[in-house]
């Protein structure tokens, strides 16, 4: 009884910051309708959306920077929907970074410790140690003007890092890079949470930054979480077209069609094509969504092949990305290497159902194939 | 066929030159993108070549006419800016009809010219509102109708798709080049945006501080990119770097000495190619993500390495792997979760290094 009950509060500690119901309106604009999620200690939550999907109010409530119409906030099992900003213990990075212009990168970054009062020696080895991790050590003496966007986003993310405390929210904070610098920046990111075991909250519309740095994600959209999970979770099984088509790039090809059964096998129909499935399936209208890696070009027809009209041809980077015209549908997909096609040649295209998630009228997820 | 051809031009500004003895040239239905960072001299070859800008020396030609002295509106050329420049008091409808209005074009044909044209960029919802109730990608798409709109021997379209979102970027890529191809346009199109270029185009022209860098296939200039400038800026994740000086290793091969490690540059790669003026000098090898594979630690020239951190993107993750203190981005099947400070081992696609001299960026192998 007596470890149940230790295990119990064990596992609620690791629930650091918990929203439950949480309603927030603008005027008659309604924000957030019924937002619920977790944040797990020394995870990194990501909260990923389209804009308009209410993500910065979210992280605005939890700094207590916005109130909220209902529902609870609790940060170590403790209600704050009452507490002031600067009682929560939480450091807020947003997407435009504030340095003070004429101080030093030595003294953005230590402006914090000194309202701190903390000893001088400690604070210079505490600014010496984040500057070090984050690459801008050379920097330290220069002023923000002095350098270039990439190093002065680095400072504003030192600035939000250097202060110790429980919960970093971060709003965006490497929209501003540029794609190179964003690739060399996520990983330092994610070196850095992982080794300092940090708990943040991060707020992104770039399904590839939540895949990255995410131990859970939150999927957002007008104001409603659409899935929250881990991030195996939403990529293999996307509660909804929504979520499906949010992760991934191309995104998750979708024809619709239905189930019908035909000799006791459930089989998946879509105007003049059928595709025997494997598994035993509900019949009526679907979805069947099939991810572009799971597309391959076919020698010949035969099983499980479909014939397609190429819509257009590019590149991206080592592969061949392809659109075509799959019945009245457009798919998407990379091939490896270089390949070139013209618009309106035929091909033929084999897909691969391991992994291919059939979704009901209502565009939910009722089951994912070959699992 | 050739349809405009650039010779030697340049383009002065006072003392700056912002266009250096530049020469290329277009195919007829040829889709034709240039490319770079800001200021290096994209746009203003595009207003040169509009006619917006008076070149200070060199010659254009446009199906074989030289159009130095011709006027902007006196070249058969159609334009959309990034900046839209549309009428403020006409509908999205009129704002795509009215260069057909100038040519005395029936109202029928008009109609069904404005109509299909809407329907490509996705514009019918839109047509009855004037631009100030639209977005700036709205607005975008309705500069980007007016222009194609048009019969002209050539189309230049400066960042035509800079101000629309993500989904719509992507989807107008695929219409932009259906509508070249399909009916056989010539297209010259500016962005900064090095995805855009490879996703697009027939053949991309990189220019950099106001010289042509590499003009080439989105294959070309991703496989073999001709300076350590190309290989930098195409490609996204990008190209892994690694300096060092091209020394010979003990065994009498070529290699690259960075710090107390030695990559020994494949034989094969080697083969009929004569470095030896190169030796000592300092050197940039440059090996793509995808052509960097993991390996056992008893493969021949294994790469020993630590994870420094790694990202799982579902299908594919990125393992950022420290290898002295160089740091090497390679792309590994996902499935497996890599630790932090985990022992690695990888070599490269011998195929795929690239080496650059140092001092002037030019590729040697």
């Amino acid at each position: 009884m007596e470890t149940e009950e230790r295990n119990v509060s064990e596992r609620e500690n690791q629930d650091l910051l918990v929203l439950k119901q949480v309603y927030k309106n603008y005027g008659k604009v309604e924000a957030l309708k019924g937002v619920s999620i977790v944040a797990k200690k020394g995870e990194c939550l990501v909260i990923l959306g389209p804009s308009g999907a209410g993500k910065t109010t979210t992280l605005k409530i939890i700094a207590g920077l916005e109130d909220v119409k209902s529902g609870e906030i609790y940060f170590k099992n403790r209600l704050l929907n009452n507490l002031e900003p600067k009682e929560r213990n939480v450091a807020m990075v947003f997407e435009t970074y504030a340095l003070y212009p004429h101080i030093s990168v030595f003294d953005n970054l230590a402006s914090s410790l000194y309202a701190l009062k903390m000893e001088e020696e400690k604070i210079t080895e505490r600014v010496r140690e984040i500057a070090m991790m984050l690459g801008i050590y050379p920097f330290l003496n220069r002023r923000p003007g002095f350098l270039s966007g990439g190093q002065r986003q680095r400072v504003a993310l030192g600035r939000a890092l250097i202060k110790p405390v429980d919960l970093y929210l971060m709003d965006e904070p490497i929209a501003h890079l540029d794609a190179k610098l964003r690739y060399q920046m996520i990983g330092e990111f994610k070196h850095l949470q992982e080794t300092l075991k940090i708990s943040i909250i991060y707020v992104t519309h770039d399904w590839r930054e939540a895949m990255s740095l995410g131990n859970h994600i939150v999927v957002l959209n007008q104001g409603k979480v659409e899935q929250y999970g881990t991030k195996e979770d939403i990529f293999r099984k996307p509660r909804n077209t929504f979520v499906a088509q949010m992760i991934g790039d191309p995104p998750m090809n979708l024809l619709s069609g239905r189930i019908e059964t035909e000799g006791g096998r459930s089989v998946f129909k879509t105007g003049k094509i059928a595709f025997t499935l494997k598994e035993t399936l509900a019949q009526g209208e679907r979805i069947l969504g099939i991810r572009s890696s799971k597309i391959r070009l076919a020698a010949t027809s035969g099983n499980n092949t479909l014939s397609a009209e190429v819509y257009s041809c590019g590149k991206h980077g080592m592969n061949t990305v392809v659109s075509m015209k799959v019945g009245e549908e457009i798919f998407k997909t990379e091939f490896r290497g270089n390949q070139r096609f013209e618009i309106g040649q035929k091909i033929s295209i084999q897909l691969d159902f391991a992994g291919a998630c059939i979704f009901n009228e209502d565009r939910e997820l009722i089951r994912v194939l070959g699992e | 066929m050739e349809k405009l051809v650039l010779e030697n031009v340049y383009k002065n500004y006072g003392e700056v030159e912002a266009v250096k003895d530049l020469s290329f040239s277009v195919n007829d239905k040829e889709f034709l993108t240039i490319v770079g960072p800001s200021g290096c001299g994209k746009s203003s070859t595009l207003r040169m070549i509009a006619g917006l800008e008076v070149i200070s020396s060199g010659n254009i030609y446009l199906d074989r006419q030289k159009i130095n002295s011709i006027r902007a509106r006196d070249r058969d050329i159609a334009l959309a800016f990034e900046s839209y420049a549309l009428y403020p008091h006409l509908t999205a409808y009129k704002n795509l009809a009215f260069p057909l209005q100038t040519k005395k074009t029936s109202k029928k044909e008009i109609a069904e010219q404005v109509e299909s044209t809407m329907a490509l960029l996705h514009l019918e919802k839109y047509q009855n509102m004037k631009p100030g109730a639209l977005s700036g990608g709205q607005q975008q798409r309705i500069s980007l109708g007016r222009a194609l709109i048009r019969q002209a021997s050539i189309y230049l379209l400066d960042e035509p798709l800079s101000h629309l979102d993500a989904q719509e970027r992507v989807d107008l890529r695929v219409q932009l080049q259906r509508i070249q191809k399909l009916n056989e346009l010539t297209f010259i199109l500016v962005t900064h945006d090095q995805l855009e270029a490879l996703a697009m185009s027939d053949r991309i022209l990189v220019m950099h501080e106001g010289r042509l860098q590499q003009l080439g296939t989105p294959e070309d200039l991703y496989d073999n990119p001709a300076n350590l400038f190309v290989a930098d800026f195409i490609g996204e994740p990008p190209m892994n770097f690694a300096h060092g000086t091209l020394a010979r290793s003990t065994g009498g091969r070529l290699a690259v000495r960075c710090e107390e490690k030695v990559f020994d540059l494949p034989q094969r790669l080697i083969s009929g190619k004569d470095l030896s003026r190169h030796l000592n000098e300092k050197v940039v090898m440059g090996v793509r993500p995808e052509y960097i594979h993991l390996c056992q630690k008893t493969r021949s020239g294994a790469i020993p390495g630590s994870v420094y951190s790694y990202e799982d993107l579902g299908e594919i993750g990125y393992l950022m792997a420290v290898c002295n203190s160089e740091k090497f981005l390679i792309e590994v099947e996902s499935g497996y979760q890599y630790k932090i400070h985990e022992e690695v081992f990888f070599c490269f696609d011998e195929m795929h290094i690239c080496l650059f001299s140092e001092e002037n960026g030019e590729r040697i192998l």
